[in-house]
């Protein structure tokens, strides 16, 4: 789909995002000492700057390209996606303040702060937090792998500059994940936070200027996009309206409907639920001097975060209108380059055929750093857990050396963006997407019962986290793993399995693809039945302390210089 | 620096917020987020809620054209966008104008009522275990 010297562009361009960030990895490295700078940035970055960094690590690759192409050839469902994605961070402003009131690095902060069995509680957040990154990472780097392809537009069988379709992808998933794993070891929260701040000014000021153009070719008249869009869509008549992708009405099975709706409906309360339990969002809840900044953050995230997928309207329905729907289905089945041939399209009508090349070379370089600062940040989170809360808490009893912790930290970065490595080029003809959506399922099965419940229950005790942590872990997956997304779904038409697994295996027991539904409250009842059930007596004054700090801020982790008076040391 | 280097767990600063936690003004700051927190995530989720069930069993409803194109179900997405923000700007004023001025006062009340006694430390914790203020400290 690109000219050589589209490719040519989008490379040089996409380099010297690499060569900017890695200048300030190297800065970051210089400036970063203890654990504080390396988990959290210091605590220094302002309320506006972290929370360009919040949008950045939020907008994935899957949102600006996966939504975009969702719209484009499901029209209104993909909108669906975006509203769930943004009204999520209302839950995060209600949970940010405490959060960054009572703990110092990590979600397993927060809850072992009550905690009598701390090891218990760090373990089990350490694998939670993990799991959730690693599948969401996956998703990112196989798709990676997938855009390097589409975007050099090398078919299978094709080659470039002697590289055939396969070994692009391989090479794409290894020099993302070289530099990923670069960009955290070396610059730490630093170096990661600017690359996130880097890519979102980018990501939404690209967005901002392809939505401008959009809507000038339709005299700044939404609805005659809307109407331009529907016309050249697959289904004019249901492509403005709901239902087109998601709960889909099945003639003749009223059952299989409402279970489609039901699925539709796990599936957006799990985008709104999860976000807040994401580890690579909660870390950020930490890189802030105080609460305040935290709020401001994330009010400066909801606003960018907001605007985006507002625009990704545009982006969508006018890849409908001025692409067309054969023409993306052509490049790509699933959409994913619908955003890329829409700037080509406004490219080619505003400057020509160089005004074609130049417009897609950039939105393609965009889509690489998207992806890039995404991993960053999941890598980021990980290895923060690990190190924090599995080697220091775990295994050095909660009095690790700091240099000593910080070194684990960096080694489990490599080892993390190692085992993303392999594990993406071992994955990389399967299709993943769904791993996003079962990371938030988790996400919101896991964390988010043991975050609320151990910032407002007083008889909550660590047992109950424990087994809130592992019964929403467990359950998810297990769900996911019964479901059609792993084996038992056949295309009625051409008869190929549309699950991981090849036809003819069937052990799809439980008929919905997203646990969320089920998942989720079975998290909070197992958090709450541990609770009740172990003979573990609450904390109560450890309660009162939580509340008291996460509350009011007094004894809270702050910015080295600025550690208010009364927590001198003797 | 002490606030860096002491770790997360219970117990540390127990005696200062035994005392915070009984104070009135905390009760007040405590009741006060419960409220807002309870109000605010019904709001959010309820209508969030009422937006994917309609999305999901009122399709005729949702069809409705409203001007041109844009029919009810486009309304209704764009609206939960302006309800986001307006619920974050709600919430953010409140904050600013009903808890932080408590939360700084209890700070602030805390912070003298410490300065006056002695420096806090794990050490100094135990010893203030018994609630009261050390009773040399305070003139």
């Amino acid at each position: 789909m690109i000219a050589a010297e589209g490719r040519a562009l989008t490379l040089g361009l996409f380099v010297a995002f690499i060569l900017i960030t890695l200048g300030i990895t190297f800065w970051a490295r210089a400036t970063t000492r203890g654990a504080d700078d390396f988990y959290a940035g210091g605590r220094a970055f302002s309320g506006m700057q972290n929370g360009v960094a919040l949008a950045g690590d939020y907008m994935s690759a899957a949102s600006f390209l996966g939504i975009a192409g969702l719209i484009a050839l499901s029209g209104y469902d993909g909108f669906l996606y975006s509203i769930g994605f943004l009204v999520a961070w209302l839950l995060s402003l209600l949970l940010v303040e405490l959060m960054r009131n009572a703990g110092r690095f990590t979600m397993a902060d927060v809850l072992s702060f009550r905690a009598k069995r701390q090891p218990g509680v760090r373990t089990a957040s350490a694998i939670s937090t993990v799991t959730v990154s690693v599948f969401y990472l996956l998703a990112q780097m196989v798709g990676a792998g997938a855009l390097v392809a589409l975007l050099l537009g090398i078919h299978p069988g094709e080659e470039f500059a002697g590289v055939s379709a396969d070994a692009a992808r391989v090479l794409t998933i290894i020099v993302v994940g070289a530099v990923m794993i670069f960009y955290v070891m070396f610059g730490g929260m630093k170096a990661t936070t600017w690359v996130q701040i880097i890519k979102a000014v980018l990501l939404i000021a690209s967005t901002a200027v392809l939505t401008v153009l959009v809507l000038s070719r339709f005299g700044f008249n939404p609805s005659a996009m809307l109407g331009a869009a529907a016309e050249s869509s697959a289904r004019p008549e249901g492509f403005l309206r709901p239902g087109g992708r998601y709960g889909q009405d099945v003639a003749g099975d009223p059952l299989q409907s409402v279970l489609n709706k039901l699925d539709f409906i796990s599936l957006g309360v799990a985008l709104v639920l999860g976000t807040a339990g994401l580890p690579h969002i909660v870390g950020r809840f930490f890189t802030v001097p105080d609460a305040r900044a935290a709020r401001r953050s994330v009010n400066w995230a909801i606003g960018l975060v907001g605007g985006f997928y507002l625009m990704t309207l545009a982006l969508g329905f006018g890849a409908a209108a001025l692409v067309g729907h054969r023409a993306i289905t052509e490049q790509d089945p699933a959409g994913n380059t619908a955003a890329l041939q829409l700037a080509h399209a406004l490219g080619t009508h505003f400057g020509g055929d160089i005004g074609g090349d130049v417009l897609l070379a950039f939105i393609g370089a965009v889509a690489f750093a998207t992806i890039l600062a995404v991993v960053s940040g999941l890598v980021l989170a990980s290895s923060t857990s690990l190190a924090h809360d599995f080697f220091g808490h775990v295994l050095m009893f909660g009095r690790p050396r700091e240099s000593q912790e910080v070194a684990v930290a960096r080694i489990s970065a490599f080892c993390i963006g190692t085992l993303a490595i392999g594990l993406a080029i071992v994955a990389r003809d399967i299709n993943v997407a769904f791993l996003v959506a079962l990371a938030f399922a988790i996400a919101a099965s896991a964390n988010l019962p043991a975050i609320v419940l151990s910032l407002f229950w007083r008889r909550f005790t660590s047992t109950g986290a424990v087994a809130g942590i592992y019964g929403g872990l467990g359950g998810s997956i297990l769900l996911v793993a019964l479901s059609p997304v792993v084996s038992g779904k056949v295309d009625p038409v051409t008869g190929e399995s549309l699950s991981l697994l090849p036809t003819g295996v069937d052990f799809s027991v439980f008929p919905l693809e997203n646990p969320g539904l089920v998942s989720i409250p079975f998290g909070f009842l197992c958090a709450v039945l541990g609770t009740l059930l172990s003979s573990e007596r609450p904390e109560r004054a450890a309660f009162d302390e939580l509340s008291v700090r996460s509350l009011t801020g007094v004894g809270s982790h702050r910015p080295p210089g600025r550690a208010p008076k009364h927590q001198r040391t003797p | 620096m002490a606030a860096a280097t002491v770790r997360p767990g219970a117990g540390r600063m127990g005696g200062e917020c035994a005392v915070i936690a009984s104070d009135r003004k905390f009760r007040l700051l405590r009741a006060r987020f419960q409220r807002l927190v309870v109000r605010f995530v019904g709001v959010f989720l309820g209508w969030y809620l009422l937006y994917l069930g309609l999305s999901a069993f009122a399709r005729g409803f949702m069809a409705h054209s409203v001007i041109g194109h844009v029919n009810v179900a486009l309304l209704l997405g764009v609206l939960q966008f302006a309800s986001t923000f307006g619920l974050a700007w709600y919430y953010s004023r409140y904050a600013r104008r009903m808890l932080d001025p408590l939360a700084a006062q209890i700070r602030a009340e805390s912070a003298s009522r410490l300065g006056a006694g002695r420096p806090v430390g794990p050490a100094g914790d135990r010893a203030v275990a018994g609630r009261a203020a050390p009773a040399g400290g305070l003139s």
